[in-house]
């Protein structure tokens, strides 16, 4: 709470972030207003990679033959001719640092320390094969040839490819391993090259990678040694955790649960699968005819014996369109999601102004002592245990990686962000977004998921809960009136007549506020709030509101005959967790008529407004959201004046920046 | 549909965060366990119903997130409550050393007179146990409160923490005429107590 009159102006003074404007501001006015990041942004000493910094300057400089190792950043960079080239302006920030100071050992142990957290970005690829993959990899694993399932998914190899700079290793990884991005960790091996399946488990891996107290570098050493853990763990012999085995699904989570059964399970993906190969297809010719590289990893196969990363895919998507977002909301394919999202959410702007950053932050918290480090440890195994890559068998003494990963990504957010710090709910984003990327690239996403999208909302005192709870309230009591009249009432069923919602919120906002706090993880199937979030990324937090709309609205024929203020609040809370069909729910959000997707980002900016003056500014968390501002800064062309950086960008004219 | 029952009591668990307030739940409402749950955000509730005395007795538990942060949200939720159930964790001093922290606001939010119980939960694990029973059952008694150490892994004492509540509830709201005790605590009492109430003196 001390933190809060801190940062009050800093915060006001970070409006002006948006889809758009973001890199812009973000020069700016966080770097500016922050003070935490002008310190950082000013060139990082020790916690540097050498490559990344080549990358960024060759990158940046347009040389784009430049493809040095597998670093951090690189990976985006190098990911692609194409998208190395788009990168280049938002390089200039990097451009003006001075070298890193490379520091033999300790790059090499970065590196060493690097690859097993790289998790996300490079799945390797093989192409014509991304579905089918899925299919063998895993459905086929469970569903098809159960005997093989689990062991197989057990005994995945260790995707050395980022483990290591050695090509020899990387090879393998390439040419066989599975196409789901989550896969990038512990890339589910494909049955037909069980030789995959010898890599040897690693005995080395530290019981004491567990300990708080160890030091960031050696953490990230460890976590690469555990990392082959996964594979003894995920055998069935060691997985004993009874009930909770079962089928699963391409991600790692179960694919039944209390709410969903197994045979509807089947069903719906007997439906989505093809649905989604043929969405793939089309991503693919749209990549093609705009003239994008999809993925340089696909046309790598063992030749690729620089120390490359390989790539999930896409590292640059067309400017914005009409089509384009047609296609988000029909889903973005699920192994390109974490470049996508990182693209659209404009990602890079922040990785690339920010080189070191990430890598500091773990490092000064990696003691970290504080209530925030506490909570954060216990959730670390709350978050998503049911997912293979972070629950712990029984028995089991070492820490998956991902657990690794998750507590340096909250611990690292929580030091960058005080008047934040840990918030619960935090752990489900952080982790989702480790299934598709790697830790670095997850703490950026995180920030821009709480700055941007969800601002104030996991601040200290919860004030953006409030007013975007206030915001919905006043949509369904305009958009769905008889939904109002059953949610719209006390827990004793009294009349919301009179009330002040935006003061007194109807108790429903208890249910939907973690609806957005964890942007409907746990509150959706998993492949549905997947399609959320590719919205999200693209189209702005109107997508949350419109969405909740129509979660509401799907539920509202179950209200009938239902008095009970509590039986509604079930329903409410209930119904959306078997809503395996994706694509029903997103068609319903957003179908022409009848629909919610008139409802625009300036609504919502002042809506939230209107909310927020009406709460009496009550807390700090009132805050305006930067992409409620976005349009309006861009179109009056009010663009902070951020020195060099935008005259470059202007300059070179990339539609990076473009509006869309 | 409120013919179901003579009462309806809302219970709330409150207390630090992980606990095990989301377990005991589980286990007194599905009478499951499992080690993997996930964090609650917000509020999460569940229902049942049970005999007592002869009557039937529905209880709403709601699970609050234990963060301290969410408290903003949660506690307006304090003021519809019958009983609220404080837990800690027996295996860790400082989830014990803030069971004041939450008494102090169930004082601010909860209606007055609003039934208490301390719970020590994760009773089963003996050997890492810190907080010895005498020293939390000598401050439940200073409060005048009932004090229960409990295992939702094992399901000691769960069931008989829950009845505990309820019991002390229905006493405090008097055996007497359900229907009146309903209009006497209308707003401390649900819409469907006192219909649940009436209709069952019908």
């Amino acid at each position: 709470m001390h933190h809060q009159d801190t940062y009050t102006t800093p915060m006001t003074t970070r409006q002006p972030f948006g889809l758009s404007s973001m890199p812009v501001a973000f020069e700016k006015v966080y770097k500016d207003k922050e003070g935490i990041d002008d310190e950082f942004h000013t060139p990082p000493l020790e916690a540097f990679e050498f490559e990344r910094s080549v990358d960024s300057i060759g990158v940046a400089m347009g040389l784009e033959t430049v493809q040095p190792g597998p670093s951090g950043l690189g990976k985006g960079l190098q990911n692609g001719k194409a998208g190395a080239s788009t990168d280049t302006q938002l390089d200039m920030s990097a451009h003006q640092m001075p070298p890193p100071q490379s520091i033999p050992n300790d790059t090499s142990g970065h590196h060493i320390q690097r690859r097993p957290v790289d998790i996300g970005d490079t799945p390797p690829l093989s192409r014509d094969s991304i579905y089918s993959n899925d299919e063998i990899g895993i459905i086929d694993l469970y569903s098809k040839s159960p005997e093989s399932g689990m062991t197989s998914q057990g005994s995945s190899s260790v995707p050395v490819s980022r483990q290591t700079n050695n090509p020899t290793e990387t090879t393998p990884a390439l040419e066989t391993l599975q196409a789901i991005p989550v896969a990038n960790l512990h890339p589910e091996p494909n049955p037909r090259t069980p030789d995959l399946q010898k890599t040897p488990y690693n005995h080395d891996a530290p019981g004491s990678a567990i300990s708080v107290a160890s030091s960031y570098k050696e953490s990230r050493r460890e976590a690469g040694r555990v990392r082959s853990t996964i594979d003894m763990r995920s055998k069935p012999s060691s997985r004993t955790n009874t009930m909770e085995d079962g089928p699963r699904d391409r991600y790692g989570f179960l694919k039944a649960n209390s709410y969903i059964r197994m045979n509807d399970y089947d069903k719906w993906w007997g439906k989505y699968q093809p649905y989604l190969q043929r969405r793939k297809k089309k991503w693919v010719s749209l990549m093609k005819q705009s003239g994008l590289d999809i993925g340089a990893a696909e046309d790598k196969g063992k030749d690729s014996n620089e120390a490359r990363v390989p790539s999930t895919g896409p590292t640059r998507f067309p400017p914005k369109s009409e089509k384009l977002k047609r296609y988000v909301r029909k889903g973005i394919p699920a192994e390109w999601r974490g470049q996508a999202w990182f693209w659209f959410a404009r990602g890079y702007e922040y990785l690339n102004a920010n080189v070191g950053v990430y890598d500091k932050l773990c490092e000064k918290s990696a003691t970290m002592d504080t209530v925030d480090a506490e909570l954060i440890e216990r959730d670390l195994y709350r978050t998503f245990p049911d997912n293979v890559y972070f629950r712990k068998a029984e028995g089991e003494v070492d820490e998956t990686p991902m657990i690794m990963a998750l507590r340096r990504v909250l611990r690292a957010f929580a030091l960058h962000h005080p008047k934040v710090g840990y918030c619960q709910s935090l752990n489900f984003l952080a982790g989702l977004l480790l299934l598709f990327m790697d830790e670095e690239r997850a703490f950026w996403m995180l920030h821009i998921i709480t700055q941007k999208y969800l601002p104030g909302v996991h601040d200290t005192n919860l004030e953006g809960v409030n007013v975007d709870q206030g915001v919905l309230m006043l949509l369904v009591q305009k958009s769905l009136p008889a939904v109002w009249r059953h949610i719209g009432v006390g827990l004793e069923g009294a009349p919301s007549e009179g009330m002040d919602l935006v003061r007194n919120l109807p108790p429903i906002t208890l249910c939907t506020a973690s609806w957005f706090m964890s942007v409907y993880i746990g509150t959706l199937p998993i492949e549905t709030t997947l399609r959320i979030w590719d919205c999200l990324f693209y189209e702005g937090s109107k997508t949350l509101f419109r969405i909740a709309l129509t979660l509401m609205k799907q539920s509202e024929p179950e209200f009938v005959g239902l008095n009970d203020p509590m039986e509604i609040f079930q329903v409410v809370q209930t119904s959306p967790k078997s809503m395996l069909d994706a694509s029903h729910l997103m068609e319903s959000c957003f179908k022409r008529y009848n629909d919610f997707g008139h409802i625009s980002q300036d609504e919502i900016a002042q809506l939230r407004k209107i909310v927020r003056q009406k709460r009496g500014n009550g807390g700090t968390g009132g805050i305006q959201s930067r992409d409620d501002v976005l349009e309006e800064l861009i179109l009056s062309r009010q663009r902070p004046t951020s020195r060099t950086f935008v005259l470059r960008k202007l300059h070179i004219g990339s539609n990076k920046w473009s509006m869309e | 549909m409120n013919t179901e029952y003579d009462y309806l009591f809302k219970l709330l668990l409150i207390g630090d965060s992980g606990v095990g307030k989301s377990c005991l739940l589980l286990r007194f409402a599905d009478d499951t366990y499992t080690d993997s749950y996930i964090s609650t955000i917000g509020v999460d509730f569940k229902i049942r119903t049970l005999e007592l005395e002869g009557k039937t007795v529905k209880l709403q538990i709601w699970d609050t997130a234990g963060q301290e942060r969410f408290r903003t949200i949660t506690s307006s939720y304090y003021r519809g409550a019958h009983g609220i159930i404080v837990v800690y964790d027996v295996t860790d001093q400082d989830t014990f050393n803030n069971v004041k922290t939450w008494f102090h606001e169930i004082d601010r939010y909860a209606t007055e007179g609003v039934n208490k119980l301390l719970v020590g939960n994760k009773s089963d694990i003996t050997d890492k146990k810190v907080v010895e029973y005498t020293v939390a059952k000598e401050f439940a008694d200073s409060l005048g409160i009932p004090f229960l150490e409990t295992s939702a892994k094992n399901a000691t004492n769960v069931e008989q923490a829950f009845l505990t509540m309820a019991r002390q509830i229905k006493e405090r709201m008097g055996g007497a005429a359900e229907n009146t005790a309903a209009k006497a605590n209308v707003n401390l009492r649900g819409q469907n107590v006192s219909q649940g109430s009436s209709s069952s003196c019908c």
